[in-house]
């Protein structure tokens, strides 16, 4: 068998799965997460002052090229307005996620990053 | 001044336009790795031309190729809503084995430098991975 003929190595993503409360829990960002496993992927849902909605994101090994297990995710929520790129991954049981925000409006804010850290709620 | 729509309340902020251009300063320069040990990216070198950024990368080990090249941040990123100051940009790099999407933010004197790695063909597992970055006077 060929490198090509290869089949892609399918993650494993039920650890990211649950709902993540913000460790802050005076956040004026984004709030929670609510996660799901897809058959390719997952989905994210997020909340801050507004519902964001459900986006699909691919999964992402963190431990090399050979690992089977999903611990990171990219996804990316997109309002006309306001695009938000967000890249996490769980670090020692928390979900750390970084925010890049582009504004695509006339508001002259700007285009900016923020981290924000998420615990795993009860399940 | 235009009203504002936000997602998270503190995106609901009113500020002046237009948008000020981002001080892309705090990223050109030589980045070298951290870790003594092999690696994803062994430096990036990234500088100001034109008013945009060309991000170099060069690998450390296979399967990262030595030099990825050069490309234009697709997307740069102030320290804060109301910043100026850079701290973050986004770069992607279509390579013979793998498309990779780079994204960096600089802090407390470090880069801080992730990728999203999606294999074109199978037998490996796309890839997250997060490594840092001095800046170098060399």
């Amino acid at each position: 068998m060929t490198a090509v003929d290869l089949e892609p190595v399918a993650l494993d993503a039920s650890a990211l799965a649950g709902t993540w409360l913000n460790t802050n829990a005076q956040s004026r960002g984004i709030v929670r997460f609510d996660i799901a496993v897809q058959a390719a992927g997952i989905a994210v849902t997020a909340a801050g002052s507004e519902p964001w909605g459900t986006v699909l994101a691919d999964t992402f090994s963190v431990d090399g090229f050979d690992a089977d297990e999903a611990l990171a995710f990219s996804a990316v929520f997109a309002f006309g307005f306001m695009e938000v790129r967000l890249q996490a991954n769980i670090k020692g049981g928390v979900l750390v996620v970084a925010a890049f925000t582009r504004f695509e409006d006339e508001s002259g804010r700007q285009h900016y990053f923020a981290r924000e850290f998420y615990y795993r709620s009860a399940r | 001044m235009t009203e504002v729509r936000a997602m998270r309340e503190h995106d609901a902020v009113a500020i002046a336009a237009p948008r000020p251009p981002i001080d892309l300063s705090p990223f050109a320069g030589t980045w070298r790795k951290t870790s003594d040990a092999e690696q994803w990216i062994d430096r990036l070198a990234v500088r100001i031309d034109g008013g945009a950024l060309q991000v170099r990368v060069f690998g450390s080990a296979p399967p990262s190729p030595p030099d990825w090249g050069s490309v234009q941040a697709a997307a740069i990123y102030a320290a804060g809503i109301d910043a100026a100051r850079g701290m973050a940009f986004v770069a992607r790099y279509a390579l013979d084995e793998c498309d990779v999407e780079l994204e960096a933010n600089v802090n407390l004197g470090l880069m801080v430098t992730a990728t999203f790695v999606r294999w074109k063909r199978g037998g490996r597992a796309n890839a997250f991975t997060r490594e840092f970055f001095y800046r170098s006077e060399t």
